[in-house]
């Protein structure tokens, strides 16, 4: 995508944005159980009816467009205060050096 | 006892994924329309369409009629129109569907895969699409 292109999507569709899309919906654990069915007589493996709809509905890799997982609480915590942490450190690390040069001045 | 899962979000980037239409809110599209790149649908189009990339039906979006998507499409909004035939409205994906937690569907929804998450009506059926296999 040329410059020109790229300036006017951004313009008129949008900056890039998150949304979020809920739970995905997976059988339930009850019925999860079930897991692979084997027919001893024949030696052949299926798997059972819930979780047919669960091979077909799951996502396997995660390129672009493609959901992601969302952070954790305290990773959206962590996000959100960074700034406020970051000054935190740097002044308890300006307040230290200012306190040992003093120490060593006096 | 019920393991609560984790919720998905999704990152639009117009530009990463290639959406340069857009039908904004309030904007009505009717008729043959066929679109070069992903469309990003938040106003209501209707008619025979084809996006030769990704759909994004935004939450107050409407599509209607039949449609043909290159790429993955993405539900926040609604699918067909309440009360009308399901096969008023037949969407062939030959990518992903995703249908979120706002997203309604009531007409034919027919792709390769399908994700639903929890909330999202899925009212009209849904049909695994296969694609014909390539010769030469």
């Amino acid at each position: 995508m040329s410059e020109t292109d790229a300036f006017f999507t951004q313009t008129i569709v949008g900056t890039p944005m998150s949304v979020l899309m809920g739970r995905q919906m997976r059988p339930s654990s009850d019925r999860a159980s079930e897991g692979l069915q084997i027919d001893l007589a024949a030696g052949t493996g299926a798997l059972s009816l819930s979780w047919r709809s669960w091979v077909i509905t799951t996502q396997a890799c995660a390129p672009v467009g493609i959901p992601r997982m969302r952070p954790a609480h305290w990773r959206r915590w962590l996000e959100r205060y960074a700034l406020v942490i970051a000054a935190a450190g740097l002044l308890s690390w300006l307040a230290t050096a200012v306190y040992w040069s003093l120490m060593l001045w006096l | 006892m019920a393991v609560k899962t984790p919720q998905d979000t999704l990152t639009i980037d117009p530009i990463a994924m290639n959406v340069v239409n857009r039908v904004a809110a309030g904007s009505v599209l009717s008729g043959e329309l066929t679109f070069e790149g992903g469309l990003l649908v938040q106003g209501e189009v209707s008619g025979h369409l084809r996006v030769n990339g990704r759909l994004i039906v935004w939450t107050g979006g409407v599509v209607r009629g039949r449609v043909e998507v290159s790429g993955d499409f993405y539900l926040f909004g609604q699918l067909g129109e309440h009360g009308a035939d399901v096969q008023a409205t037949h969407l062939a994906c030959h990518g992903m569907a995703f249908v979120a937690q706002t997203g309604v569907s009531t007409g034919t929804l027919e792709a390769r895969r399908l994700q639903l998450y929890e909330g999202a009506d899925l009212q009209g059926p849904f049909k695994t699409l296969k694609l014909k296999p390539e010769t030469g």
